[in-house]
């Protein structure tokens, strides 16, 4: 029996034999394939990011890399309610922007941005009794403009001059204006203080920055066009200082031109502090006026947490806007002024550094004499979720 | 003693996994050290060209990789998501782009031996710089 056994065995292992040696052998060459063709696409590969990143005197498809075109999409939903403003909701704005830059040479470049939008803003948003209704969300209102669009000639990393127009460099905000750049909606009240800045430079913008150790110091020197006043040129400037790794910017900021009343100079200082995760921006603008200055600043403090997926940010934010004119409070070009805070928190989900969702909550609150009219409370506080992305 | 034994074998695994990186350029280039303030702003794009002044092109290495990881952290003191956030407000306020992303160490040396102005970086393993020099990266 136990001979029998063994005779047995045997058989079963010549038979194993037999059905593993082919595929054994059958193996072999296969495995020899698959690394050849692994170096086959290895080099393929090579050779596109080869031709895609050859310097070339004319820009031929957008597989170039002398070629960049990119831009991002927000869509908001946005909630206020106060104590005289009904509860209402509405889908505030949905902003698509496309950049478009190409690099002619190593020293030459032309880079440009579009912007288009649909939205349902908040009329009468500062709920002067004036206005044709309280504070609500009405009509349908839509756009496109260029935003940017400039040609830069690139002498060295201290000299490069552009010509044409593009975000000014005023503090940090202005620099940031894209809306998924933003910790919170909209960004800080400096962007929407009336008067304050002009927000683009047109014309031409020398800009460069030079190494001090590990320090950086940066320069610009631009000209612009006053909304109010465009028949007289205005012109700005900004120095400002980097630590290493950029972990401080700090910077100064000036413009001076006229607008319809006077002329003015506007003066302006930022700070940003990256202590990765913890990041500070702080901001202050103020323009000399004959009387009462405007004047904006704000304090963002802001966390990354759970391996940067989730951004938490607070903020205090002041604005001080005698010129402003609010759209809806008749008649038109009435000056409807205010000083405000604006306290809140809230928090970004980027799944991935390319997306995000945000939830946050401001309350906005009038003070000085801007904080009844007529005995109507213009205080309220506003709900945002929102989704962005870019590409 | 198992707690020691224990804690021991966690600082070898961790020592172990840190990797380290060299920066590679190509063997023509004349340089042999460079310092870490030219190594971000060549990654960074604030300057395009060599001291001199010949085109530089930067190869990094592809996303969630280890050796970018390492690169960013040890070299550049950022993480991804930071540099990540850095590109997307380059790409929407100046046009500029993120460097070229390479998958292998094979391939970013064979990249960096066939254009002159080429600079990337290899994990501290690798041993093949045919076309390419590892240069020394200083503090300053």
């Amino acid at each position: 029996m136990p001979e029998l056994s063994l005779g047995i065995y045997r058989l079963a292992l010549i038979a194993l034999s037999l059905i593993l040696l082919p595929s054994l052998t059958l193996a072999a060459p296969s495995l020899e394939s698959l690394s050849k063709r692994i170096d086959e696409l290895e080099k393929q590969q090579e050779q596109l990011l080869l031709e895609a990143s050859e310097p070339r005197p004319q820009v031929n498809s957008f597989l170039n890399d002398n070629l960049t075109f990119g831009g991002f999409y927000e869509s908001a939903f946005y909630v206020v309610e106060g104590s005289d403003t009904d509860l209402q909701g509405a889908n505030a704005s949905n902003t698509l922007g496309f950049n478009l830059a190409a690099d002619f040479s190593p020293k030459i470049r032309f880079v440009s941005q579009f912007l288009t939008g649909l939205s349902f803003p908040v009329m009468n948003q500062h709920n002067d009794p004036k206005g044709a209704a309280t504070r609500e969300f009405k009509t349908l209102d839509f756009g496109a403009n260029v935003s940017q669009g400039y040609v830069e000639y690139s002498s060295s990393r201290a000299v490069n001059i552009q010509g044409g127009m593009g975000y000014v460099p005023f503090g940090y905000a202005f620099q940031q204006r894209e809306l998924v750049q933003f910790v919170r909606r909209n960004g800080p009240q400096i962007l929407r203080t009336t008067n304050l800045v002009a927000p683009l430079w047109n014309g031409v913008h020398l800009h460069g920055s030079f190494d001090q150790g590990k320090n950086d110091w940066g320069y610009n020197l631009y000209s612009f066009t006053p909304l109010f006043y465009p028949k007289q040129p205005g012109a700005g400037g900004r120095i400002w200082w980097a630590s290493e790794d950029e972990r401080v910017v700090t910077g100064l900021s000036a413009q001076t031109g006229k607008n319809e009343y006077e002329s003015f100079e506007t003066f302006g200082t930022d700070l940003r502090l990256d202590l990765h995760p913890f990041i500070l921006k702080a901001e202050y603008i103020r323009q000399m006026a004959k009387e009462d200055d405007p004047w904006s600043a704000y304090l963002e403090p802001s966390v990354f947490i759970y391996q940067e997926e989730i951004l938490l940010y607070a903020f205090g934010d002041y604005s001080n806007s005698p010129q402003n004119k609010s759209v809806a409070v008749a008649p038109s070009g009435t000056l409807d002024p205010y000083k405000k805070w604006e306290f809140g928190a809230g928090i970004n989900w980027l799944p991935t550094s390319f997306t995000r969702f945000r939830l946050g909550f401001t309350y906005h609150d009038y003070v000085g004499t801007t904080a009844t009219i007529d005995g109507i409370n213009r205080d309220y506080y506003s709900l945002n979720v929102s989704a962005g992305v870019a590409f | 003693m198992k707690t020691l034994l224990f804690v021991l074998m966690l600082l070898i695994s961790e020592l172990a996994l840190a990797q380290k990186i060299l920066v590679i350029v190509n063997a023509s280039n004349p340089l042999n050290s460079i310092s870490s303030q030219q190594l971000q702003d060549f990654y960074f794009k604030r300057a395009k060209q060599w001291p001199d002044g010949s085109a530089l092109r930067f190869f990094d290495r592809s996303e969630g990789s280890e050796e970018r990881k390492e690169f960013l952290s040890s070299l550049l003191h950022r993480s991804t998501r930071q540099v990540d956030h850095f590109w997307i407000g380059q790409k929407l306020y100046s046009g500029a782009s993120a460097p070229s992303q390479v998958n292998s160490d094979r391939m970013v040396t064979s990249l960096v031996a066939r254009f002159p102005g080429g600079i990337s970086y290899v994990s501290e393993n690798f041993t093949q710089f045919k076309g390419v020099k590892v240069l020394t990266v200083t503090g300053d």
